[in-house]
């Protein structure tokens, strides 16, 4: 019989929470929040100026951090979810480079800096989120780095190197921009599957990148492309984000094909990142072709993969883990 | 002997332990003909007893009862959290336990008045000494159970929240913890650990419904105390929480789900634990950190005495005034540095400079210091062309001070002093 959990009666504080006064009457978490950021930023060695100087409390409102756009967002010290307003995404006009996640205990006048999504992060994750009217909700603990990781990108980068990212451009639309198979060949590679998945493109020796029996398979190979993966707690993430997991794994996308400058197939492999470990159990690869389904679960499995021998229409293909958002691709394309 | 007739009491010597109150056994005798056990069907009698009468023996026995809900949870917390937060039973019980049993309660600066109900409720509002004058006067039977009630008032103690935090650790009231989860994670949770005779289906349309109201009811009470927390459900609030059910039972459901929570987060936090341990340390590596390939690109020593300099630089710049930055706990902090320095871990650093674990914990950081200087001298390299790829990418700036982090706090070879540890040795030496 399982020994019965005792069950916390108190949270042990974040690690680098930031303690405010408990006399002031704070209007707001993020009043809270903003306190906390200005506390940090006066501590540090460089100056870093933020803005505005005023209203930077209220609701909703952009701040720029040493050049840098960033939203910044609230939840409850425990909460599992933070609400993201999306507004600011649907253009890329107003789509901010970083969001900060604050988590706040308004009760005892605490704020736990969660960590940092850059714009192609967020947009990675926004495909799957569950959405609230313009709310939409991310795990808390797909914010990695704490305030830490903030002040490293926002001192070491240049703004230019972390672009405004938008829905319409990269985020929520990419779903259905087409990803041409056949330009993997060429070394070219969607920039979207590149941003927002963290895909890698990788030259391929025919068949020099597999071994043992899936060799067979792939004799025809013409292209890998690899998207990192990675469970972060139970959340699937990918791209950078996957990095940091304990349970990585990664998903290979090879073109194949008879005629070299021509794929007719596609491989979906997921295998573990260390050679010879398991995939986590539940861990489930869609793909659709029309009509035809492919579906494989990992159970006690080193790899799990599905082929798909041709035809032009659109090749949907997705990931799931239970108690996950989906993680879905824009769909893939193989030439008619 | 029963939870009506003794008191749980911290005594002087900062232990808590049991006072019979022959007066309170003398009144149960009467009214019930024996020393009742405990349940909610007595607390109700005694307490309307106490609500009729001018005789302060009935609220004695509440005041009892109470005592032994406060010492539970009170245990319960210090055996979970003594070893890693120092948190002293002794100190916990002063802001929960301070009842002396007397019969007579503090009416005015010098004046005191019969302990009875009718005296505490017209006190005027604000905490009242004893903290159990405090839950009697503010109990509703319609509520729920006087020992939940008791729970309830001391996940609010406002000085407790205080000490708590001060050991590094937050009391979160049940009501901020139903607020601040999920419709998903609410349901892993009722399915993993619920401890009700409700379904869970009824249990998360329950929590489902809380949020709208609860935001409100907490921005008057704001609005209304100026302050953020203490707030408690009213009858009002539960009654349009749930309507069509009797203002009890939604409340024990609520319990129930907040319970099913702390579970799910107890396991939650004790499996991270277990995964952190296995995952052990990230590696360090300075020799994977030049951006440049090609032949005019320095040699690893050259990149390597120029991430000594930055290092060197940035702690220099850095560290004393952190180690400065000690306010009134000067000899505290030298102490805990010193020893840090020398390689001690966090037991044996409390026990040499005469602290808590918890304190260690929260004054000395040494991997955000490490963090911030890595981060001020990969800025430095920034400059050099070796390094200026991480001004274009976040995989190559993070790379970089992950490694110069690593650096600091880990020796190159085996027998060495880390970088970050050598600079406090030498410094506190010299200063």
């Amino acid at each position: 019989m399982t020994e019965p959990i005792t069950p916390m009666e108190v949270l042990p504080m974040p690690a680098e929470a930031i303690e405010l006064s408990v006399e002031q009457p704070w209007s707001s978490p993020r009043a809270m929040a903003v306190a906390a950021l200005r506390q940090v930023l006066a501590a540090q060695p460089t100056a870093l100026p933020m803005g505005p100087e005023t209203a930077a409390e209220d609701e909703g409102r952009m701040l720029s951090l040493n050049r840098f756009a960033l939203q910044l967002v609230t939840s409850g010290i425990s909460a599992d979810q933070i609400e993201v307003d999306a507004k600011p995404w649907e253009e890329q006009a107003t789509a901010p480079q970083l969001l900060l996640a604050a988590q706040v205990d308004e009760e005892n006048a605490v704020v736990a800096f969660g960590g940092v999504l850059t714009g192609p992060e967020f947009l990675a994750l926004a495909h799957a989120a569950e959405r609230n009217g313009d709310q939409l909700l991310l795990a808390a603990g797909v914010f990695k780095g704490g305030l830490q990781r903030l002040l490293t990108l926002v001192q070491l980068l240049e703004p230019a190197a972390l672009p405004r990212l938008a829905f319409g451009g990269m985020g929520v639309n990419v779903q259905r921009q087409v990803v041409t198979i056949a330009d993997w060949l060429g070394g070219q590679l969607d920039g979207a599957l590149q941003q927002v998945f963290g895909a890698q493109w990788q030259p391929l020796t025919q068949g020099a990148f597999f071994s043992g029996d899936a060799a067979a398979a792939e004799r025809d190979a013409l292209a890998l492309v690899a998207i990192p993966l990675g469970l972060d707690g139970d959340q699937l993430v990918c791209g950078q984000a996957a990095e940091g997991c304990i349970e990585r794994f990664v998903l290979q996308m090879v073109a194949t094909g008879a005629d070299p400058a021509l794929p007719d197939g596609l491989v979906l492999r997921l295998i573990a990142a260390m050679t010879g470990d398991l995939l986590p159990d539940g861990l489930v690869i869609t793909a659709r072709q029309g009509s035809h389904e492919q579906r494989q679960t990992a159970n006690s499995s080193t790899h799990i993969e599905l082929v798909f021998g041709g035809g032009a229409e659109l090749i949907d293909v997705s990931l799931s883990y239970p108690g996950s958002s989906d993680l879905v691709l824009p769909p893939l394309q193989l030439p008619g | 002997m029963g939870q009506y007739q003794e008191l749980r009491s911290l005594s002087q010597m900062g232990l808590v332990r049991g006072v019979p109150q022959p007066e309170a056994v003398d009144f149960l005798i009467t009214c019930f003909g024996a020393e009742p056990e405990a349940s909610r069907a007595v607390d109700l009698d005694i307490f309307d007893s106490a609500r009729d009468s001018a005789d302060p023996l009935p609220l004695l026995c509440l005041r009892c009862r109470i005592s032994h809900a406060f010492e539970t949870w009170l245990l319960v917390t210090y055996k979970r959290w003594r070893e890693k937060t120092g948190i002293e039973l002794g100190a916990m019980a002063s802001y929960a336990l301070d009842d002396d049993g007397e019969l007579t309660i503090r009416s005015g600066p010098s004046e005191r008045a019969p302990f009875t109900y009718a005296q505490i409720a017209s006190l005027p509002a604000g905490l009242i000494s004893p903290f159990s004058a405090e839950v009697l006067r503010s109990y509703d039977p319609a509520l729920c159970g006087l020992p939940h009630w008791a729970k309830l008032k001391i996940q609010a103690h406002n000085e407790l929240k205080a000490y708590f935090r001060q050991h590094g650790l937050l009391l979160i009231s049940d009501w901020a913890l139903l607020r601040n989860t999920s419709p998903t994670k609410v349901r892993q949770a009722c399915e993993q650990h619920l401890r009700s005779g409700d379904t869970i289906e009824v249990l998360c349309a329950l929590h489902r419904h809380y949020c709208d109201p609860y935001d409100f009811a907490k921005l008057k009470h704001k609005q209304k105390t100026g302050k953020a927390s203490g707030w408690q459900p009213d009858l009002p609030f539960l009654t349009e929480l749930a309507p069509a059910e009797d203002t009890f039972t939604t409340l024990d459901r609520l319990k129930a789900i907040a319970q099913a929570i702390r579970r799910f987060m107890t396991e939650k936090a004790n499996q991270s634990l277990d995964q952190a341990a296995e995952a052990g340390y990230e590696a360090a590596d300075l020799a994977s950190l030049s951006s440049t390939t090609d032949n005019d690109s320095p040699s690893p020593q050259e990149l390597k005495a120029l991430i000594d300099v930055a290092l060197q630089r940035a702690m220099d710049q850095l560290m004393p005034q952190v180690l400065a930055s000690s306010g009134s706990n000067t000899n505290l902090y030298r102490c805990l540095w010193g020893g840090w320095a020398e390689g001690l871990k966090q037991r044996p650093l409390a026990n040499r400079c005469g602290t808590s674990q918890g304190t260690v914990s929260k004054l000395l950081k040494p991997e955000l210091q490490a963090s911030a200087i890595a981060t001020a001298a990969a800025v430095e390299l920034k400059r050099h062309p070796a390094f200026a790829s991480c001004g274009q990418s976040v995989e190559a700036a993070e790379r970089l001070v992950t490694a110069l982090r690593n650096h600091l706090l880990e020796p190159e070879q085996e027998g060495d002093v880390a970088p970050l540890r050598r600079w406090v040795q030498n410094h506190l030496s010299q200063s």
